[in-house]
């Protein structure tokens, strides 16, 4: 859970922050706090898809599993486990 | 799905460029044919011939890309109002929107200033870049979309096709200076830039989103059909556009504005056969992945990008605008490559990376 919480923050820190370690942290609201926005959601789901070897469904792609690391993270550890 | 978004996303990006290379395509082919023949302008021996019609069937072909990125907005509305939020936050919504402005003003600056002009008016300053303008206004109006989406999708889907229609039958009228009461004022009110009047686009990508589940069977079933209509339509938006020309400007051309109704259903069959063929493999698959992902810097540096390079052949090396298709070449490539040569040299460099966001959101 930790390693796929780092790998999502590494992600999201050098995608949509301009690779600055350190500041999304796992409870950062992704939207309200405009980290991701349309397309950026869509390159995250396709990051997830490769990086973890989950396929996210159209019914996953929803605000409450995307609002932070923290939701993502569960999410990705949910499909794993299914 | 989210994929599939990207991937259209990046057709929508590629075909952008050829969109708008077509247009200085006809102005060389019509009117600046001084340049590289002794003639008077405007000239429209070309009107008619092989190229024109190559030209006229790329521009009415790349033309689904603004509604493919608006249905893309559409779908990322319906992610902000999914799962248990009842309502679009206004935080997420004004996040958004502060992205979207800075790469505007930027860019707009940018582009007038190539032009040597000063815009005169809101229309000369919004209509550039019209696209930011309206997915504003988009997201501004969510909050009151989305309810009326969740109360009656059909319905709300219902009236803003018909508002489009309505939009494209006043825009017959204006051709053929017919003139019907209320013409007039609805054409004066609804400009590029304004929400009406491609607000089925937006609408429809998120009420699709919303009901996938409840669409994709249908549009599985019946993808065949689609897609014979997608190419029917893709035909019919030409020769829709080359009977009104000869009908309304005979002997002469019509200009770049007219869209016709073939053109938006070929657009509408292009995202649905898109959704309907969700397993097919494209050949350039990554690369246009690639470019979904840049489709907001592609959108706006392939303008000013086009403009200084057809400058460039204008002035220096008129004959090329003589060669059609070697002139759109090279505008399409110009068109594609400055934005993305851009966006590479500014991500790879530590001093300057802070100012991607402002430059291409």
């Amino acid at each position: 859970m930790d390693n796929i919480e780092q790998q999502l923050k590494d992600f999201i820190s050098q995608e949509f922050l301009g690779d600055k370690p350190g500041t999304v942290s796992a409870s950062d609201n992704l939207i309200e706090d405009g980290i991701i926005d349309s397309l950026a959601i869509l390159m995250l789901i396709k990051y997830i898809e490769d990086q973890f070897s989950v396929t996210i469904e159209p019914e996953d792609v929803t605000l409450d599993n995307f609002e932070s690391v923290g939701t993502i993270s569960r999410l990705i550890e949910k499909r794993n486990t299914q | 799905m989210a994929r599939r978004l990207l991937l259209l996303n990046g057709l929508a990006a590629a075909c952008l460029p050829l969109f708008h290379a077509v247009v200085y395509g006809f102005q060389a082919m019509f009117l600046w044919t001084n340049q590289y023949r002794l003639v008077d302008v405007p000239n429209y021996d070309q009107l008619g011939s092989i190229t024109y019609y190559i030209m006229l069937t790329i521009r009415q072909l790349s033309g689904f890309s603004i509604p493919a990125f608006l249905f893309v907005s559409g779908f990322f509305i319906a992610f902000l109002a999914s799962g248990s939020n009842t309502h679009i936050s206004k935080e997420a919504i004004f996040q958004r929107i502060r992205v979207l402005v800075i790469p505007f003003l930027i860019w707009t600056t940018i582009l007038f200033i190539l032009l040597m002009e000063r815009p005169q008016s809101l229309e000369d300053l919004l209509r550039p870049y019209y696209y930011i303008p309206l997915i504003i206004q988009y997201y501004l109006l969510s909050p009151l979309l989305v309810p009326l989406a969740r109360k009656n999708w059909k319905l709300l889907l219902l009236a803003v096709a018909l508002l489009n229609i309505l939009l494209q039958l006043a825009e017959y009228l204006t051709i053929f200076h017919l003139d019907v009461p209320g013409r007039a004022f609805l054409l004066r009110t609804t400009p590029i830039w304004f929400f009406p009047g491609r607000l089925f686009w937006f609408v429809f990508g998120f009420v699709v989103s919303q009901h996938l589940s409840e669409i994709k069977p249908w549009l599985i079933r019946y993808r065949r059909p689609l897609f014979v209509a997608m190419i029917l339509f893709g035909i019919a938006s030409v020769v829709e556009y080359a009977v009104v020309n000869q009908l309304a400007t005979p002997g002469e051309w019509l200009g770049p504005n007219f869209t016709g109704f073939g053109r938006d259903f070929f657009s509408l069959a292009v995202l649905l056969v898109f959704i309907a063929y969700d397993k097919a493999k494209y050949p350039l698959k990554s690369q246009l992945t690639d470019l979904g992902i840049k489709s907001l810097g592609i959108y706006l540096v392939n303008t000013p990008a086009i403009f200084v390079i057809s400058a460039l052949i204008y002035h220096k090396l008129p004959w090329i605008m003589g060669q059609p298709i070697l002139y759109q070449g090279l505008l399409f490539i110009f068109g594609l490559g400055v934005p993305l040569l851009l966006m590479s040299i500014i991500i790879k460099l530590p001093i300057i990376r802070p100012s991607y966001r402002f430059l291409f959101g």
